[in-house]
């Protein structure tokens, strides 16, 4: 499995050209464009205002000079002085941009006559050029712009009360397309700076989240693997660290789970296990019943005909008739669990139910059963036999329990009950010797027993019961010292 | 003691020379005179030849020259007819009219080439002779101008029987601007003036016509200016001649080798060509 996830290639070669960018390369190829875009439109715009403000610069300057020209030089023209007019029109023709500068009279006969090549000195010439047509109008200035051919062509009137001269200045219109090219390089080397510094911020910017990113996807990828395992939050992004926390969630959530599938497998596996040995052992113990019975019928049989003649026989009769209960008891126990019967509960008043109940419990010798039944009134839903069995097996185990922990000051089992919001809470606290960590873990296993004869069904039973009842069961013990299961049921309803 | 007196001495000696201030005289300044120059080309071109030569003179004499600029040449002419400038840079002609009204002396002139005049016309036109030119109008800078327009109309009319309407334009540079132009078939003016125009006007003409060569123009002085003083002047432009700028300055004022003038020598054959048949007179 890569670092980048699993099947990348795969799924980036079914994406398109610009999904298949990713997020940040959208972003900064956007932005370029955005920003090209932008540059672009300015310049255009940067453009069309820079030439339209030369233009308008030459148009200004050259009918300003023309103007010049035409009020000095009619004087020069009126006298004739040819000289003084060429000498005009020479530093006439030093302007700036200025091409040419022609001077003809009326009858368009040329009187002078400047040419100005490229930044060169202004040279005279003495033959008209050639295509030179006067404008009709001698009362205005005549403006033409031959953008075609790059200049502007200004036509000056010379004029007393009658035309005497026409000066026509050609100025070249370079200047307005070297700025437009000037403008057009600046513009694009700032965009070209901008876009640049855009990519680096960006690229510095995207690249926090896009390491989140790729070490999200790697995250993704190895998810399964992952056991409940987090990825470090950095924080680059509101979107990507929720998208981080999200994947730590979910790898949480995903691990316990499978925690849970495990330990629900498990269960079901010791459940199947435990319904085949329930079903073998409900046989097997129904098959024991008829036996036990005869067994049962034969010691009752020998106990009437042997009592007061064999005091020893007797008393081997008796262990022999306790040994045969304990072995009811375990077929009992066996198919009831194995059975798990449906129980039909009924109301019940529980301080009074127990009262009954215990009253027929023998406890060991030197064993009392202290019953502090604080719940008077409080009834519960019981199944009155099959709770029997609760009570039995607790009972039992307190016994067993105190037994092992031997001669003690007080040897007692606390059967004690209190209404707790709308539950019942009664409570087995024996003095016995208590439960090992290992035990009260294993406690409700079924088949696990501290006990030589038990066959460990005692505490699965009262958990299967008080289940059945909606209830359920809490063992707190303190080894040497003693232990106290709770059971809480539901108060029944008024 | 010695230092009172020292004290003393510094607050009471200025105040000294304060008080006897005003009783100085005025500070010298160097006499002034007026030069002219015949206006055969523009006032800017005289006012940027000329105004060199004359600071260098002031700057070797213990005298000041002030530029007079005469708008045409008859008003020059009449100007030194009067007498009105102190040194004047004027042609052959009006240097015998001048000697002769006001006893004008000639100091200097150049002695690298003598004066000729020339008839120019159009290089491209169909003139070829003297003789194309019957009844056309030809430019002159004016009446008077010496080798340009006196002897040239002189030689025109007696030597080649040439009948012509003359048209006086002012400047040497104005009669070959009207030739180029067409507004005159054809222009008098003098090599030297004609060598100073730009090569696109050279190029442009053809010279079809030359008068025999004179003396060039010269500086004259009027017989007011004390005579070491005309020397001094005289000599100050000779000396020009030794280094490399004063060259320059001297070739911009058409005296590149300039040299001592001598009237009887130089002018007085001009007086014997009896011009004054073309002349006209200055207006008064």
């Amino acid at each position: 499995m890569s670092a980048r996830g699993p099947g990348r290639g795969a799924a980036v070669a079914g994406l398109g050209w610009w999904t298949r960018r990713g997020l940040h390369a959208q972003l900064i190829i956007a932005g370029a464009v955005l920003l090209a875009a932008t540059v672009l439109v300015g310049t255009l715009i940067n453009i069309a205002q820079r030439r339209e403000e030369i233009l308008e610069d030459a148009r200004a300057n050259t009918s300003t000079l023309a103007v010049n020209i035409a009020l000095t030089a009619i004087d020069m023209i009126v006298a004739e002085r040819y000289d003084d007019l060429e000498a005009l029109l020479e530093r006439s023709a030093r302007f700036q941009s200025v091409r040419s500068i022609l001077a003809v009279d009326a009858h368009g006969a040329l009187l002078g006559f400047v040419v100005r090549e490229a930044d060169g000195e202004p040279q005279a010439r003495y033959r008209a050029p050639a295509r030179i047509e006067r404008p009709q109008d001698p009362g205005r200035r005549h403006v033409h712009e031959d953008l075609a051919a790059r200049r502007l062509i200004v036509w000056q009137p010379v004029s007393t009360t009658d035309l005497i001269a026409w000066v026509r200045i050609e100025a070249s219109l370079e200047p307005a397309f070297a700025a437009r090219t000037r403008v057009l390089q600046q513009n694009l080397a700032a965009g070209a700076g901008a876009i640049a510094v855009d990519v680096l911020l960006l690229l510095l910017i995207l690249s926090g989240p896009r390491r989140s990113v790729r070490g999200a996807i790697a995250f993704a990828g190895r998810l399964a693997d992952a056991k409940g395992s987090t990825l470090q939050v950095r924080p680059t992004a509101l979107e990507v660290d929720t998208l981080v926390r999200a994947l730590n969630d979910a790898s949480r959530m995903l691990h316990e789970r499978e925690q849970a599938l495990q330990k629900a497998n498990a269960e079901l596996l010791g459940k199947e296990r435990l319904a085949t040995l329930g079903q073998m052992a409900a046989t097997v113990s129904h098959e024991l019943r008829n036996p036990m019975g005869t067994i049962r019928n034969a010691v009752t049989l020998l106990q009437r005909r042997l009592r007061e003649r064999e005091p020893e026989v007797e008393q081997a009769l008796q262990r022999l008739v306790r040994s045969t209960e304990r072995c009811d008891r375990i077929i009992e126990d066996m198919l009831d669990y194995a059975r798990s019967q449906p129980v039909h509960q009924v109301r019940t008043p529980l301080d009074g139910y127990l009262s009954s109940e215990l009253a027929h419990v023998a406890p060991p010798p030197g064993v009392t059963i202290d019953a502090r039944l604080a719940a008077p009134g409080l009834a519960v839903m019981l199944d009155r036999e099959r709770f029997r069995s609760v009570i039995g097996n607790l009972c039992d185990n307190a016994f067993h329990a105190i037994e092992q922990a031997g001669e003690r000051s007080t040897r007692a089992l606390v059967v004690a009950t209190r209404p707790v919001g709308g539950q019942a809470e009664i409570t087995f606290t024996d003095t016995g010797c208590g439960m090992s960590r290992e035990a009260l873990d294993s406690a409700f296993v079924p088949l696990f027993s501290t006990k030589s004869f038990g066959v460990g069904l005692g505490l699965p039973l009262v958990r299967q019961i008080l289940e059945q009842h909606g209830g359920e069961v809490e063992i707190r013990s303190d080894e040497g010292r003693g232990t106290c299961v709770l059971l809480r049921l539901r108060a029944a309803c008024e | 003691m010695g230092n009172l007196m020292v004290r003393w001495c510094r607050v009471l000696l200025p105040l000294a020379w304060v008080g006897a201030a005003p009783a100085q005289s005025p500070p010298w300044t160097p006499p002034l005179y007026t030069w002219s120059v015949v206006p055969q080309f523009t006032a800017l071109d005289i006012h940027r030849d000329w105004s060199p030569v004359l600071r260098h003179l002031e700057h070797v004499l213990p005298v000041r020259f002030e530029l007079a600029l005469a708008k045409s040449i008859p008003k020059f002419e009449q100007s030194v007819l009067a007498g009105e400038p102190d040194f004047a840079y004027l042609n052959p002609y009006h240097m015998v009219k001048a000697h002769a009204a006001q006893g004008y002396v000639p100091m200097v002139r150049d002695g690298a080439r003598m004066l000729r005049g020339i008839l120019v016309v159009k290089a491209d036109d169909e003139v070829h002779s003297v003789a194309d030119l019957q009844g056309a109008v030809i430019a002159f800078p004016s009446p008077n101008a010496f080798a340009a327009s006196l002897y040239m109309r002189a030689l025109l009319h007696d030597t080649e029987g040439l009948s012509f309407v003359a048209r006086y334009v002012g400047t040497h540079s104005n009669v070959y601007r009207h030739a180029l132009l067409g507004k005159a078939a054809a222009g008098g003016g003098v090599e030297a003036t004609l060598s100073r125009e730009p090569p696109g006007v050279r190029d442009a003409l053809r010279v079809i016509f030359r008068t025999p060569a004179t003396a060039a123009h010269p500086v004259a002085a009027h017989p007011r200016v004390p005579p070491s003083l005309r020397r001094q002047v005289a000599d100050a432009i000779v000396g020009l001649a030794g280094s490399a700028e004063g060259r320059r300055l001297l070739q911009a004022v058409l005296l590149p080798r300039p040299q001592v003038a001598d009237y009887e020598r130089d002018y007085a054959p001009v007086a014997a060509l009896d011009l004054d048949r073309f002349a006209v007179p200055a207006p008064r």
